[in-house]
């Protein structure tokens, strides 16, 4: 990467409570609160709270097409509830039964469903509320990726792309899909799973207050097998353990949780390491 | 960004073909890939109809996987005429993908039988194959250096994969990129959560008149499904080493539209900015342009929302810049549209000529363009314009271009 020198002007992140009711306050058009999956929640819920510290809005009418939206989210969720109601409508004895799907549970389908299944929502819900037109780039689902929308961020504000660059991470865990895919691979990963959410909002300027300087963004790749070393698909930083696992939203979060705190020792240094030769790690300065 | 990208080698797997030379005689011979589903039987359904791959045996039951396999091998192969890149060559892959595989039999297994009770659980497709997997599986294949990057921007998805390789070989990062696009919904839950929004078709009589871009009698896309890849490398790299130069990329711009969850901006003001932040990155402005490779999905609300938006940006230029629709047989291939149809134009470029936008007999009011109609059309192409436009609001656009020799920078 490039000898960047970006700032945070803005942090937050969501670990508790819940996320529809922080959603519903920020939402400023209430009419899509019915579109909003948890994943959107979490998501807007972190935004909404990074955005406004930021306070870009009061320091530059033109952010809108100047700022740039840069996610990661999790693997595909799915809520209990409407999945219950599929099963229940599909099947016939123990198994899947095409006309049943057809015939009842394609009828019972909710149509809004399908909007809350698509994983590229948080990006029309943040861009939607905050009226933001400038680039994009959506990915998912582990640590890793979440340092490529990272790096793109940093590249797209060097290069002038854009101004303003939102951050964001998405871990919507707590759901049948999710949970079933975390026992899987590590039972005591899954037990520990919770949702969660963090962003952090960059700039290339001087005009806003900045809470860090990014300094250093590495990350090593060595091709593996994913389907000998799944362990490596779940992501889990070795140097910062903690009760919950945060899955996709874990660096993101170690930094917003780190610049919150009223005594903070800087520089603060992340890093994921998957194996010998996988890791990743940000490093962030003073002001 | 001062290096330049090219392209020296393409692969598609496809409802047209399985391979470039099967896709482009289809193509241009304006033939339909739409059929009665045959991946499960959709009777009841209001949609019955989709574009489907034939003749390929997946070795996933997420064929979308198997898809990206084939057509990744097809690409590197044709740029490097071996299995390989040259050793230690900085690479990454760039992949517009779709969501996981949600099979209703794993479902029903799950919940009627509880995790713990079934002895396949590990066989189970839920997540068992999450889509980053296929990512993984060709970065190791090819010993791709640098980690793979995943485009989830549903229908944008396979077009913002060939931005994000381009401007990682534009801004020096790599030298060379696997880009493009897989995507697969024709299942149970694909076909019924797109039936349930209204955004499909229900010409079920006539499977290969049911997809008609900017048509009149258009009421909704058919699904499609597929792969595209295209090696992108840095010029002077791929030069030296002899490659053989299939075109250019000579920018790329993307932009979210801020405006409704399901419909896109009705004066397409998010279309516009894509198209005009990717000809900004090209340095070059709307007369330039030869031809642009719609989006144009047959649906109501997308289709004129693209047309107000090139009759906007091109101004007058609109009635002399022709447009085609590859959805028009293809059908919509999601999150590998967009690099198919990037393909198709490539194609285009090298032949100079433009496959036709079929089925489209009466332009719809709103929809008026310069439409390739018919037959395929020769003309003089220099650039390209290629435009992919998401569920959501995500807009991306590229500007492909013909080879002229080197243009180091």
């Amino acid at each position: 990467m490039s000898n960047a020198k970006i700032n945070i002007v803005g942090f937050a992140s969501f670990t508790q409570g819940d996320p529809f009711a922080t959603a519903r306050q920020l939402l400023k058009d209430k009419k899509l609160f019915k579109f909003l999956s948890k994943q959107d929640a979490l998501g807007l819920s972190a935004a909404g709270q990074a955005w406004s510290q930021a306070q870009i809005e009061r320091i530059d009418a033109n952010y809108s097409e100047r700022t740039g939206i840069y996610l990661c989210v999790g693997i595909l969720p799915f809520e209990d509830g409407p999945l219950h109601t599929l099963y229940e409508n599909s099947k016939e004895g123990d198994h899947f039964s095409m006309k049943n799907f057809s015939n009842k549970a394609f009828p019972a389908m909710n149509p809004l469903l399908t909007f809350k299944c698509l994983p590229n929502m948080p990006l029309f819900h943040i861009s939607n509320n905050f009226q933001i037109t400038g680039r994009y780039f959506m990915t998912y689902p582990g640590i890793p990726e979440w340092f490529e929308v990272l790096k793109r961020a940093i590249d797209d504000l060097n290069e002038g792309v854009v101004e303003y660059a939102i951050v964001g991470a998405i871990a919507d865990q707590q759901n049948f899909l999710v949970s079933h895919h975390l026992q899987r691979i590590n039972h005591a990963l899954a037990a520990r799973a919770i949702d969660a959410s963090s962003v952090l909002i960059l700039s290339a300027g001087q005009k806003l207050t900045s809470f860090g300087k990014i300094e250093e963004v590495s990350v090593s790749y060595r091709p593996f097998d994913p389907l000998g070393q799944k362990e490596l698909l779940i992501q889990s930083a070795d140097d910062y353990q903690t009760d919950s696992f945060t899955g996709v939203a874990q660096a993101s979060l170690f930094f917003t949780e780190a610049l919150a705190r009223t005594e903070l020792k800087m520089p603060l240094r992340y890093c994921w390491r998957g194996d010998e030769w996988n890791y990743c790690a940000l490093t962030v300065g003073p002001p | 960004m001062n290096k330049k990208v090219v392209v020296t080698g393409m692969g598609v797997i496809s409802p047209l073909g399985n391979n470039l030379v099967d896709f482009e005689k289809a193509l241009f011979a304006g033939k339909s890939g739409v059929g009665p589903i045959t991946r499960f039987d959709p009777t009841g359904l209001p949609t019955t109809i989709a574009s489907e791959v034939k003749n390929i045996a997946s070795d996933f039951r997420d064929v979308k996987i198997t898809f990206a396999l084939l057509a990744a091998q097809q690409a590197i192969f044709a740029a490097f005429g071996h299995e390989m890149l040259p050793a230690k060559t900085s690479s990454f892959l760039s992949l517009g993908i779709g969501l996981e595989l949600f099979s209703m039999e794993d479902l029903v297994a799950l919940k009627s039988k509880g995790r713990e009770n079934i002895s396949e659980v590990e066989d189970l497709t839920f997540l068992n194959t999450p889509s980053n997997i296929c990512g993984h599986l060709i970065s190791k294949k090819y010993q791709l250096t640098h980690a793979p990057a995943f485009h989830i921007s549903a229908c944008a998805a396979g077009t913002d994969a060939i931005g994000h390789g381009f401007l990682k070989i534009a801004r020096g990062e790599v030298l060379m990129a696997l880009a493009g696009g897989t995507d697969s919904m024709i299942n149970p839950m694909g076909v019924g959560g797109f039936c349930r929004i209204g955004a499909m078709t229900t010409k079920n009589s006539t499977p290969h008149l049911a997809s008609r871009p900017f048509d009149k009698s258009r009421d909704g896309f058919v699904l499609g499904e597929g792969a595209g890849f295209l090696v992108l490398e840095e010029e002077e790299f791929a030069r030296k080493r002899g490659a053989k130069i299939v075109g250019r990329i000579l920018g790329y711009g993307n932009s979210l539209d801020a405006y409704s969850v399901s419909d896109p901006h009705p004066q397409g003001e998010g279309a516009i900015k894509s198209m005009h932040r990717a000809l900004q990155s090209a340095h070059l402005c709307p007369a330039d342009i030869s031809a642009i490779s719609v989006h144009g999905t047959g649906t109501a609300k997308n289709d004129p929302a693209e047309a107000a938006a090139i009759r906007t940006l091109f101004k007058e230029d609109y009635k002399r810049i022709p447009a085609f629709a590859t959805k028009s047989m293809t059908g919509h291939l999601i999150s590998a549209a967009g690099a198919v149809e990037s393909i198709a134009t490539f194609l285009s470029l090298q032949r100079q000529q433009l496959h036709p936008t079929i089925n489209l007999q009466e332009v719809a009011d709103g929809c008026e363009l310069n439409h390739v109609i018919g037959k395929s059309k020769n003309c003089s192409l220099k650039y390209i314009l290629k435009n992919s436009f998401g569920f959501g609001g995500q807009n991306a656009s590229l500007v492909l271009a013909l080879d002229e020799g080197p243009r180091f920078c």
